[in-house]
């Protein structure tokens, strides 16, 4: 069965509520966008905690860590997601847009800007519902200009992780 | 007939398709994204657009041989349309990678590159949303700015239709249109299509240190216009707000929206910084909005925005995400 405009909807939400619960550090609303085995793969973290981070403890876990490095002043984004999948599981690859506000009054390079962007790269991302509402099953961030991205230079329309790859 | 949450899903999975078969060199799936006789045109070269078409779609300039280190995002599309053809706007950012870490200790690294709007006609060929013609222009090139400054959007409000007692899809799609509507009309000085997001008595509070003065407040549509015409004159048609990452909740004729505003700058011709890149992220924040439906019409009743660096935001960390607008 093809996805409803309820399930976009939903995936886009949970992409949103993502973002907003790990940016700001609520522990509770971000491991509540995972399923109860859900995880998190950042092992392709050049920077910060990289690693799997699996269950809604590890998640939890994540958060409190991410809040002491950053301090509130990270913001990453899910930006044109290409979503794929029925009406029970479902994947995605979007483009991850980070950056990061200067502190203390600091300016860019230019004298004159309040942010930067920190980094660029890709979510892979399997979804599965549960009780009737999409959570992440796995997702996974890579940095742009690593091998593994620019592996899919020319490998047409895979959407969501390799997952045989991972495994 | 007007255009579904679906139709409007499928055309936005169009827009982001495009990008990573662009981005990643899918050359087949980029000319599927063309109707058979499709035509794409790119300003680059001031006054001087290409255009490719049909079969020699793959020899556009946007078909060239990717990198893979290069990237096209889109930041807010504003489209409307019947069931048969549809037309949208849309904000997009260039960025490029360099490459894996240099060394031990060094991190992946990013900048944006440039930015600027596609213009797009599609039609629906099989059952599928495919563009009929496809424009893009650069921010710093007078097909963009110099045509749209001071001119009304020509794509139409989503009509969300009557109030039912949750938020449908077209409920939530109509919203986040309003948000990218919001910038184009502030960026193109669409003054009056600025006034038009926000109810009769719609309010905006805004704290932003970059812009002179640092607080602006306004409310009612003659204020609003006020605010948009006196913001940042230094910078008219150069600066590009998007609201992105939107959390929508609410009932069928009201909602909140909490989202994170992206606003680039491509400075001007006259005052680019950097050859290299023509155009930088300027500044981040944090918008909650309160937003009405009026006459099937979503529209702002209270903007308000704070800087990422102020301490409105810093207080928000570490409590449960939510829709709390700052208080003024």
């Amino acid at each position: 069965m093809a996805l409803t405009e309820w399930d976009y909807e939903e995936i886009r939400q949970l992409f949103a509520r993502y973002s907003q619960t790990l940016d700001l550090g609520d522990a509770d609303g971000f491991a509540a966008c995972f399923a109860a085995d859900g995880a998190l793969d950042t092992s392709g973290l050049t920077q910060g905690p990289g690693g799997v981070w699996r269950g809604q403890e590890a998640l939890r876990a994540l958060v409190a860590d991410l809040r002491e490095r950053t301090a509130g002043r990270v913001r990453q984004s899910a930006l044109n997601p290409l979503i794929d999948g029925d009406g029970t599981t479902a994947s995605a690859t979007s483009y991850a847009v980070v950056t990061q506000a200067y502190v203390d009054g600091a300016r860019g390079e230019t004298g004159d800007t309040a942010s930067s962007l920190a980094t660029t790269g890709i979510f892979f991302d399997e979804f599965v519902k549960v009780d009737g509402h999409w959570l992440f099953a796995l997702r996974m961030f890579r940095h742009d200009g690593l091998p593994e991205v620019l592996d899919l230079v020319r490998t047409p329309g895979r959407v969501g992780p390799d997952l045989e790859r991972i495994a | 007939m007007a255009l579904s949450a679906l139709d409007f899903e499928e055309i936005k999975q169009l827009h982001a398709r495009y990008c990573h078969t662009l981005d990643f060199g899918d050359i087949d799936g980029l000319v599927s994204c063309f109707a058979p006789d499709g035509r794409f045109e790119i300003s680059l070269v001031p006054g001087h657009p290409a255009t490719r078409q049909g079969a020699d779609l793959p020899r556009s300039p946007a078909g060239v041989k990717a990198s893979g280190h290069g990237r096209h995002t889109t930041l807010g599309s504003i489209i409307d349309g019947d069931g048969d053809s549809a037309r949208s706007v849309s904000a997009v950012m260039m960025t490029c990678d360099f490459g894996p870490p240099a060394g031990k200790g060094e991190v992946t690294r990013s900048m944006v590159c440039a930015t600027g709007l596609y213009t797009d006609d599609m039609v629906k060929v099989g059952g599928r949303w495919v563009y009929a013609n496809r424009s893009f222009g650069g921010d710093e090139t007078p097909e963009v700015v110099d045509r749209r400054r001071q001119t009304p959007l020509d794509i139409a409000h989503v009509d969300a239709g009557d109030a039912r007692p949750g938020l449908s899809p077209l409920d939530h799609e109509a919203i986040r249109q309003l948000l990218a509507r919001y910038g184009f009309a502030l960026d193109f000085e669409d003054y009056d299509g600025f006034a038009g997001c926000f109810t009769d008595d719609g309010s905006i509070d805004a704290h932003n240190p970059s812009d002179a003065g640092g607080v602006s407040h306004a409310q009612g549509r003659d204020r609003l216009r006020h605010f948009a015409v006196s913001l940042r004159q230094e910078l008219r048609g150069h600066v590009r707000q998007a609201a992105i990452s939107p959390v929508i909740e609410g009932s069928g004729e009201r909602a909140q929206v909490s989202s994170y505003a992206f606003v680039t700058t491509d400075y001007g011709k006259a005052a680019q910084p950097r050859q290299r890149r023509k155009a930088e992220l300027w500044t981040t924040g944090i918008y909650r909005d309160e937003v009405v439906k009026v006459g099937g019409r979503w529209l702002f009743s209270k903007r308000t925005f704070r800087q990422d660096t102020l301490p409105d935001v810093g207080a928000l960390v570490g409590r449960p995400a939510g829709f709390q607008l700052f208080a003024g």
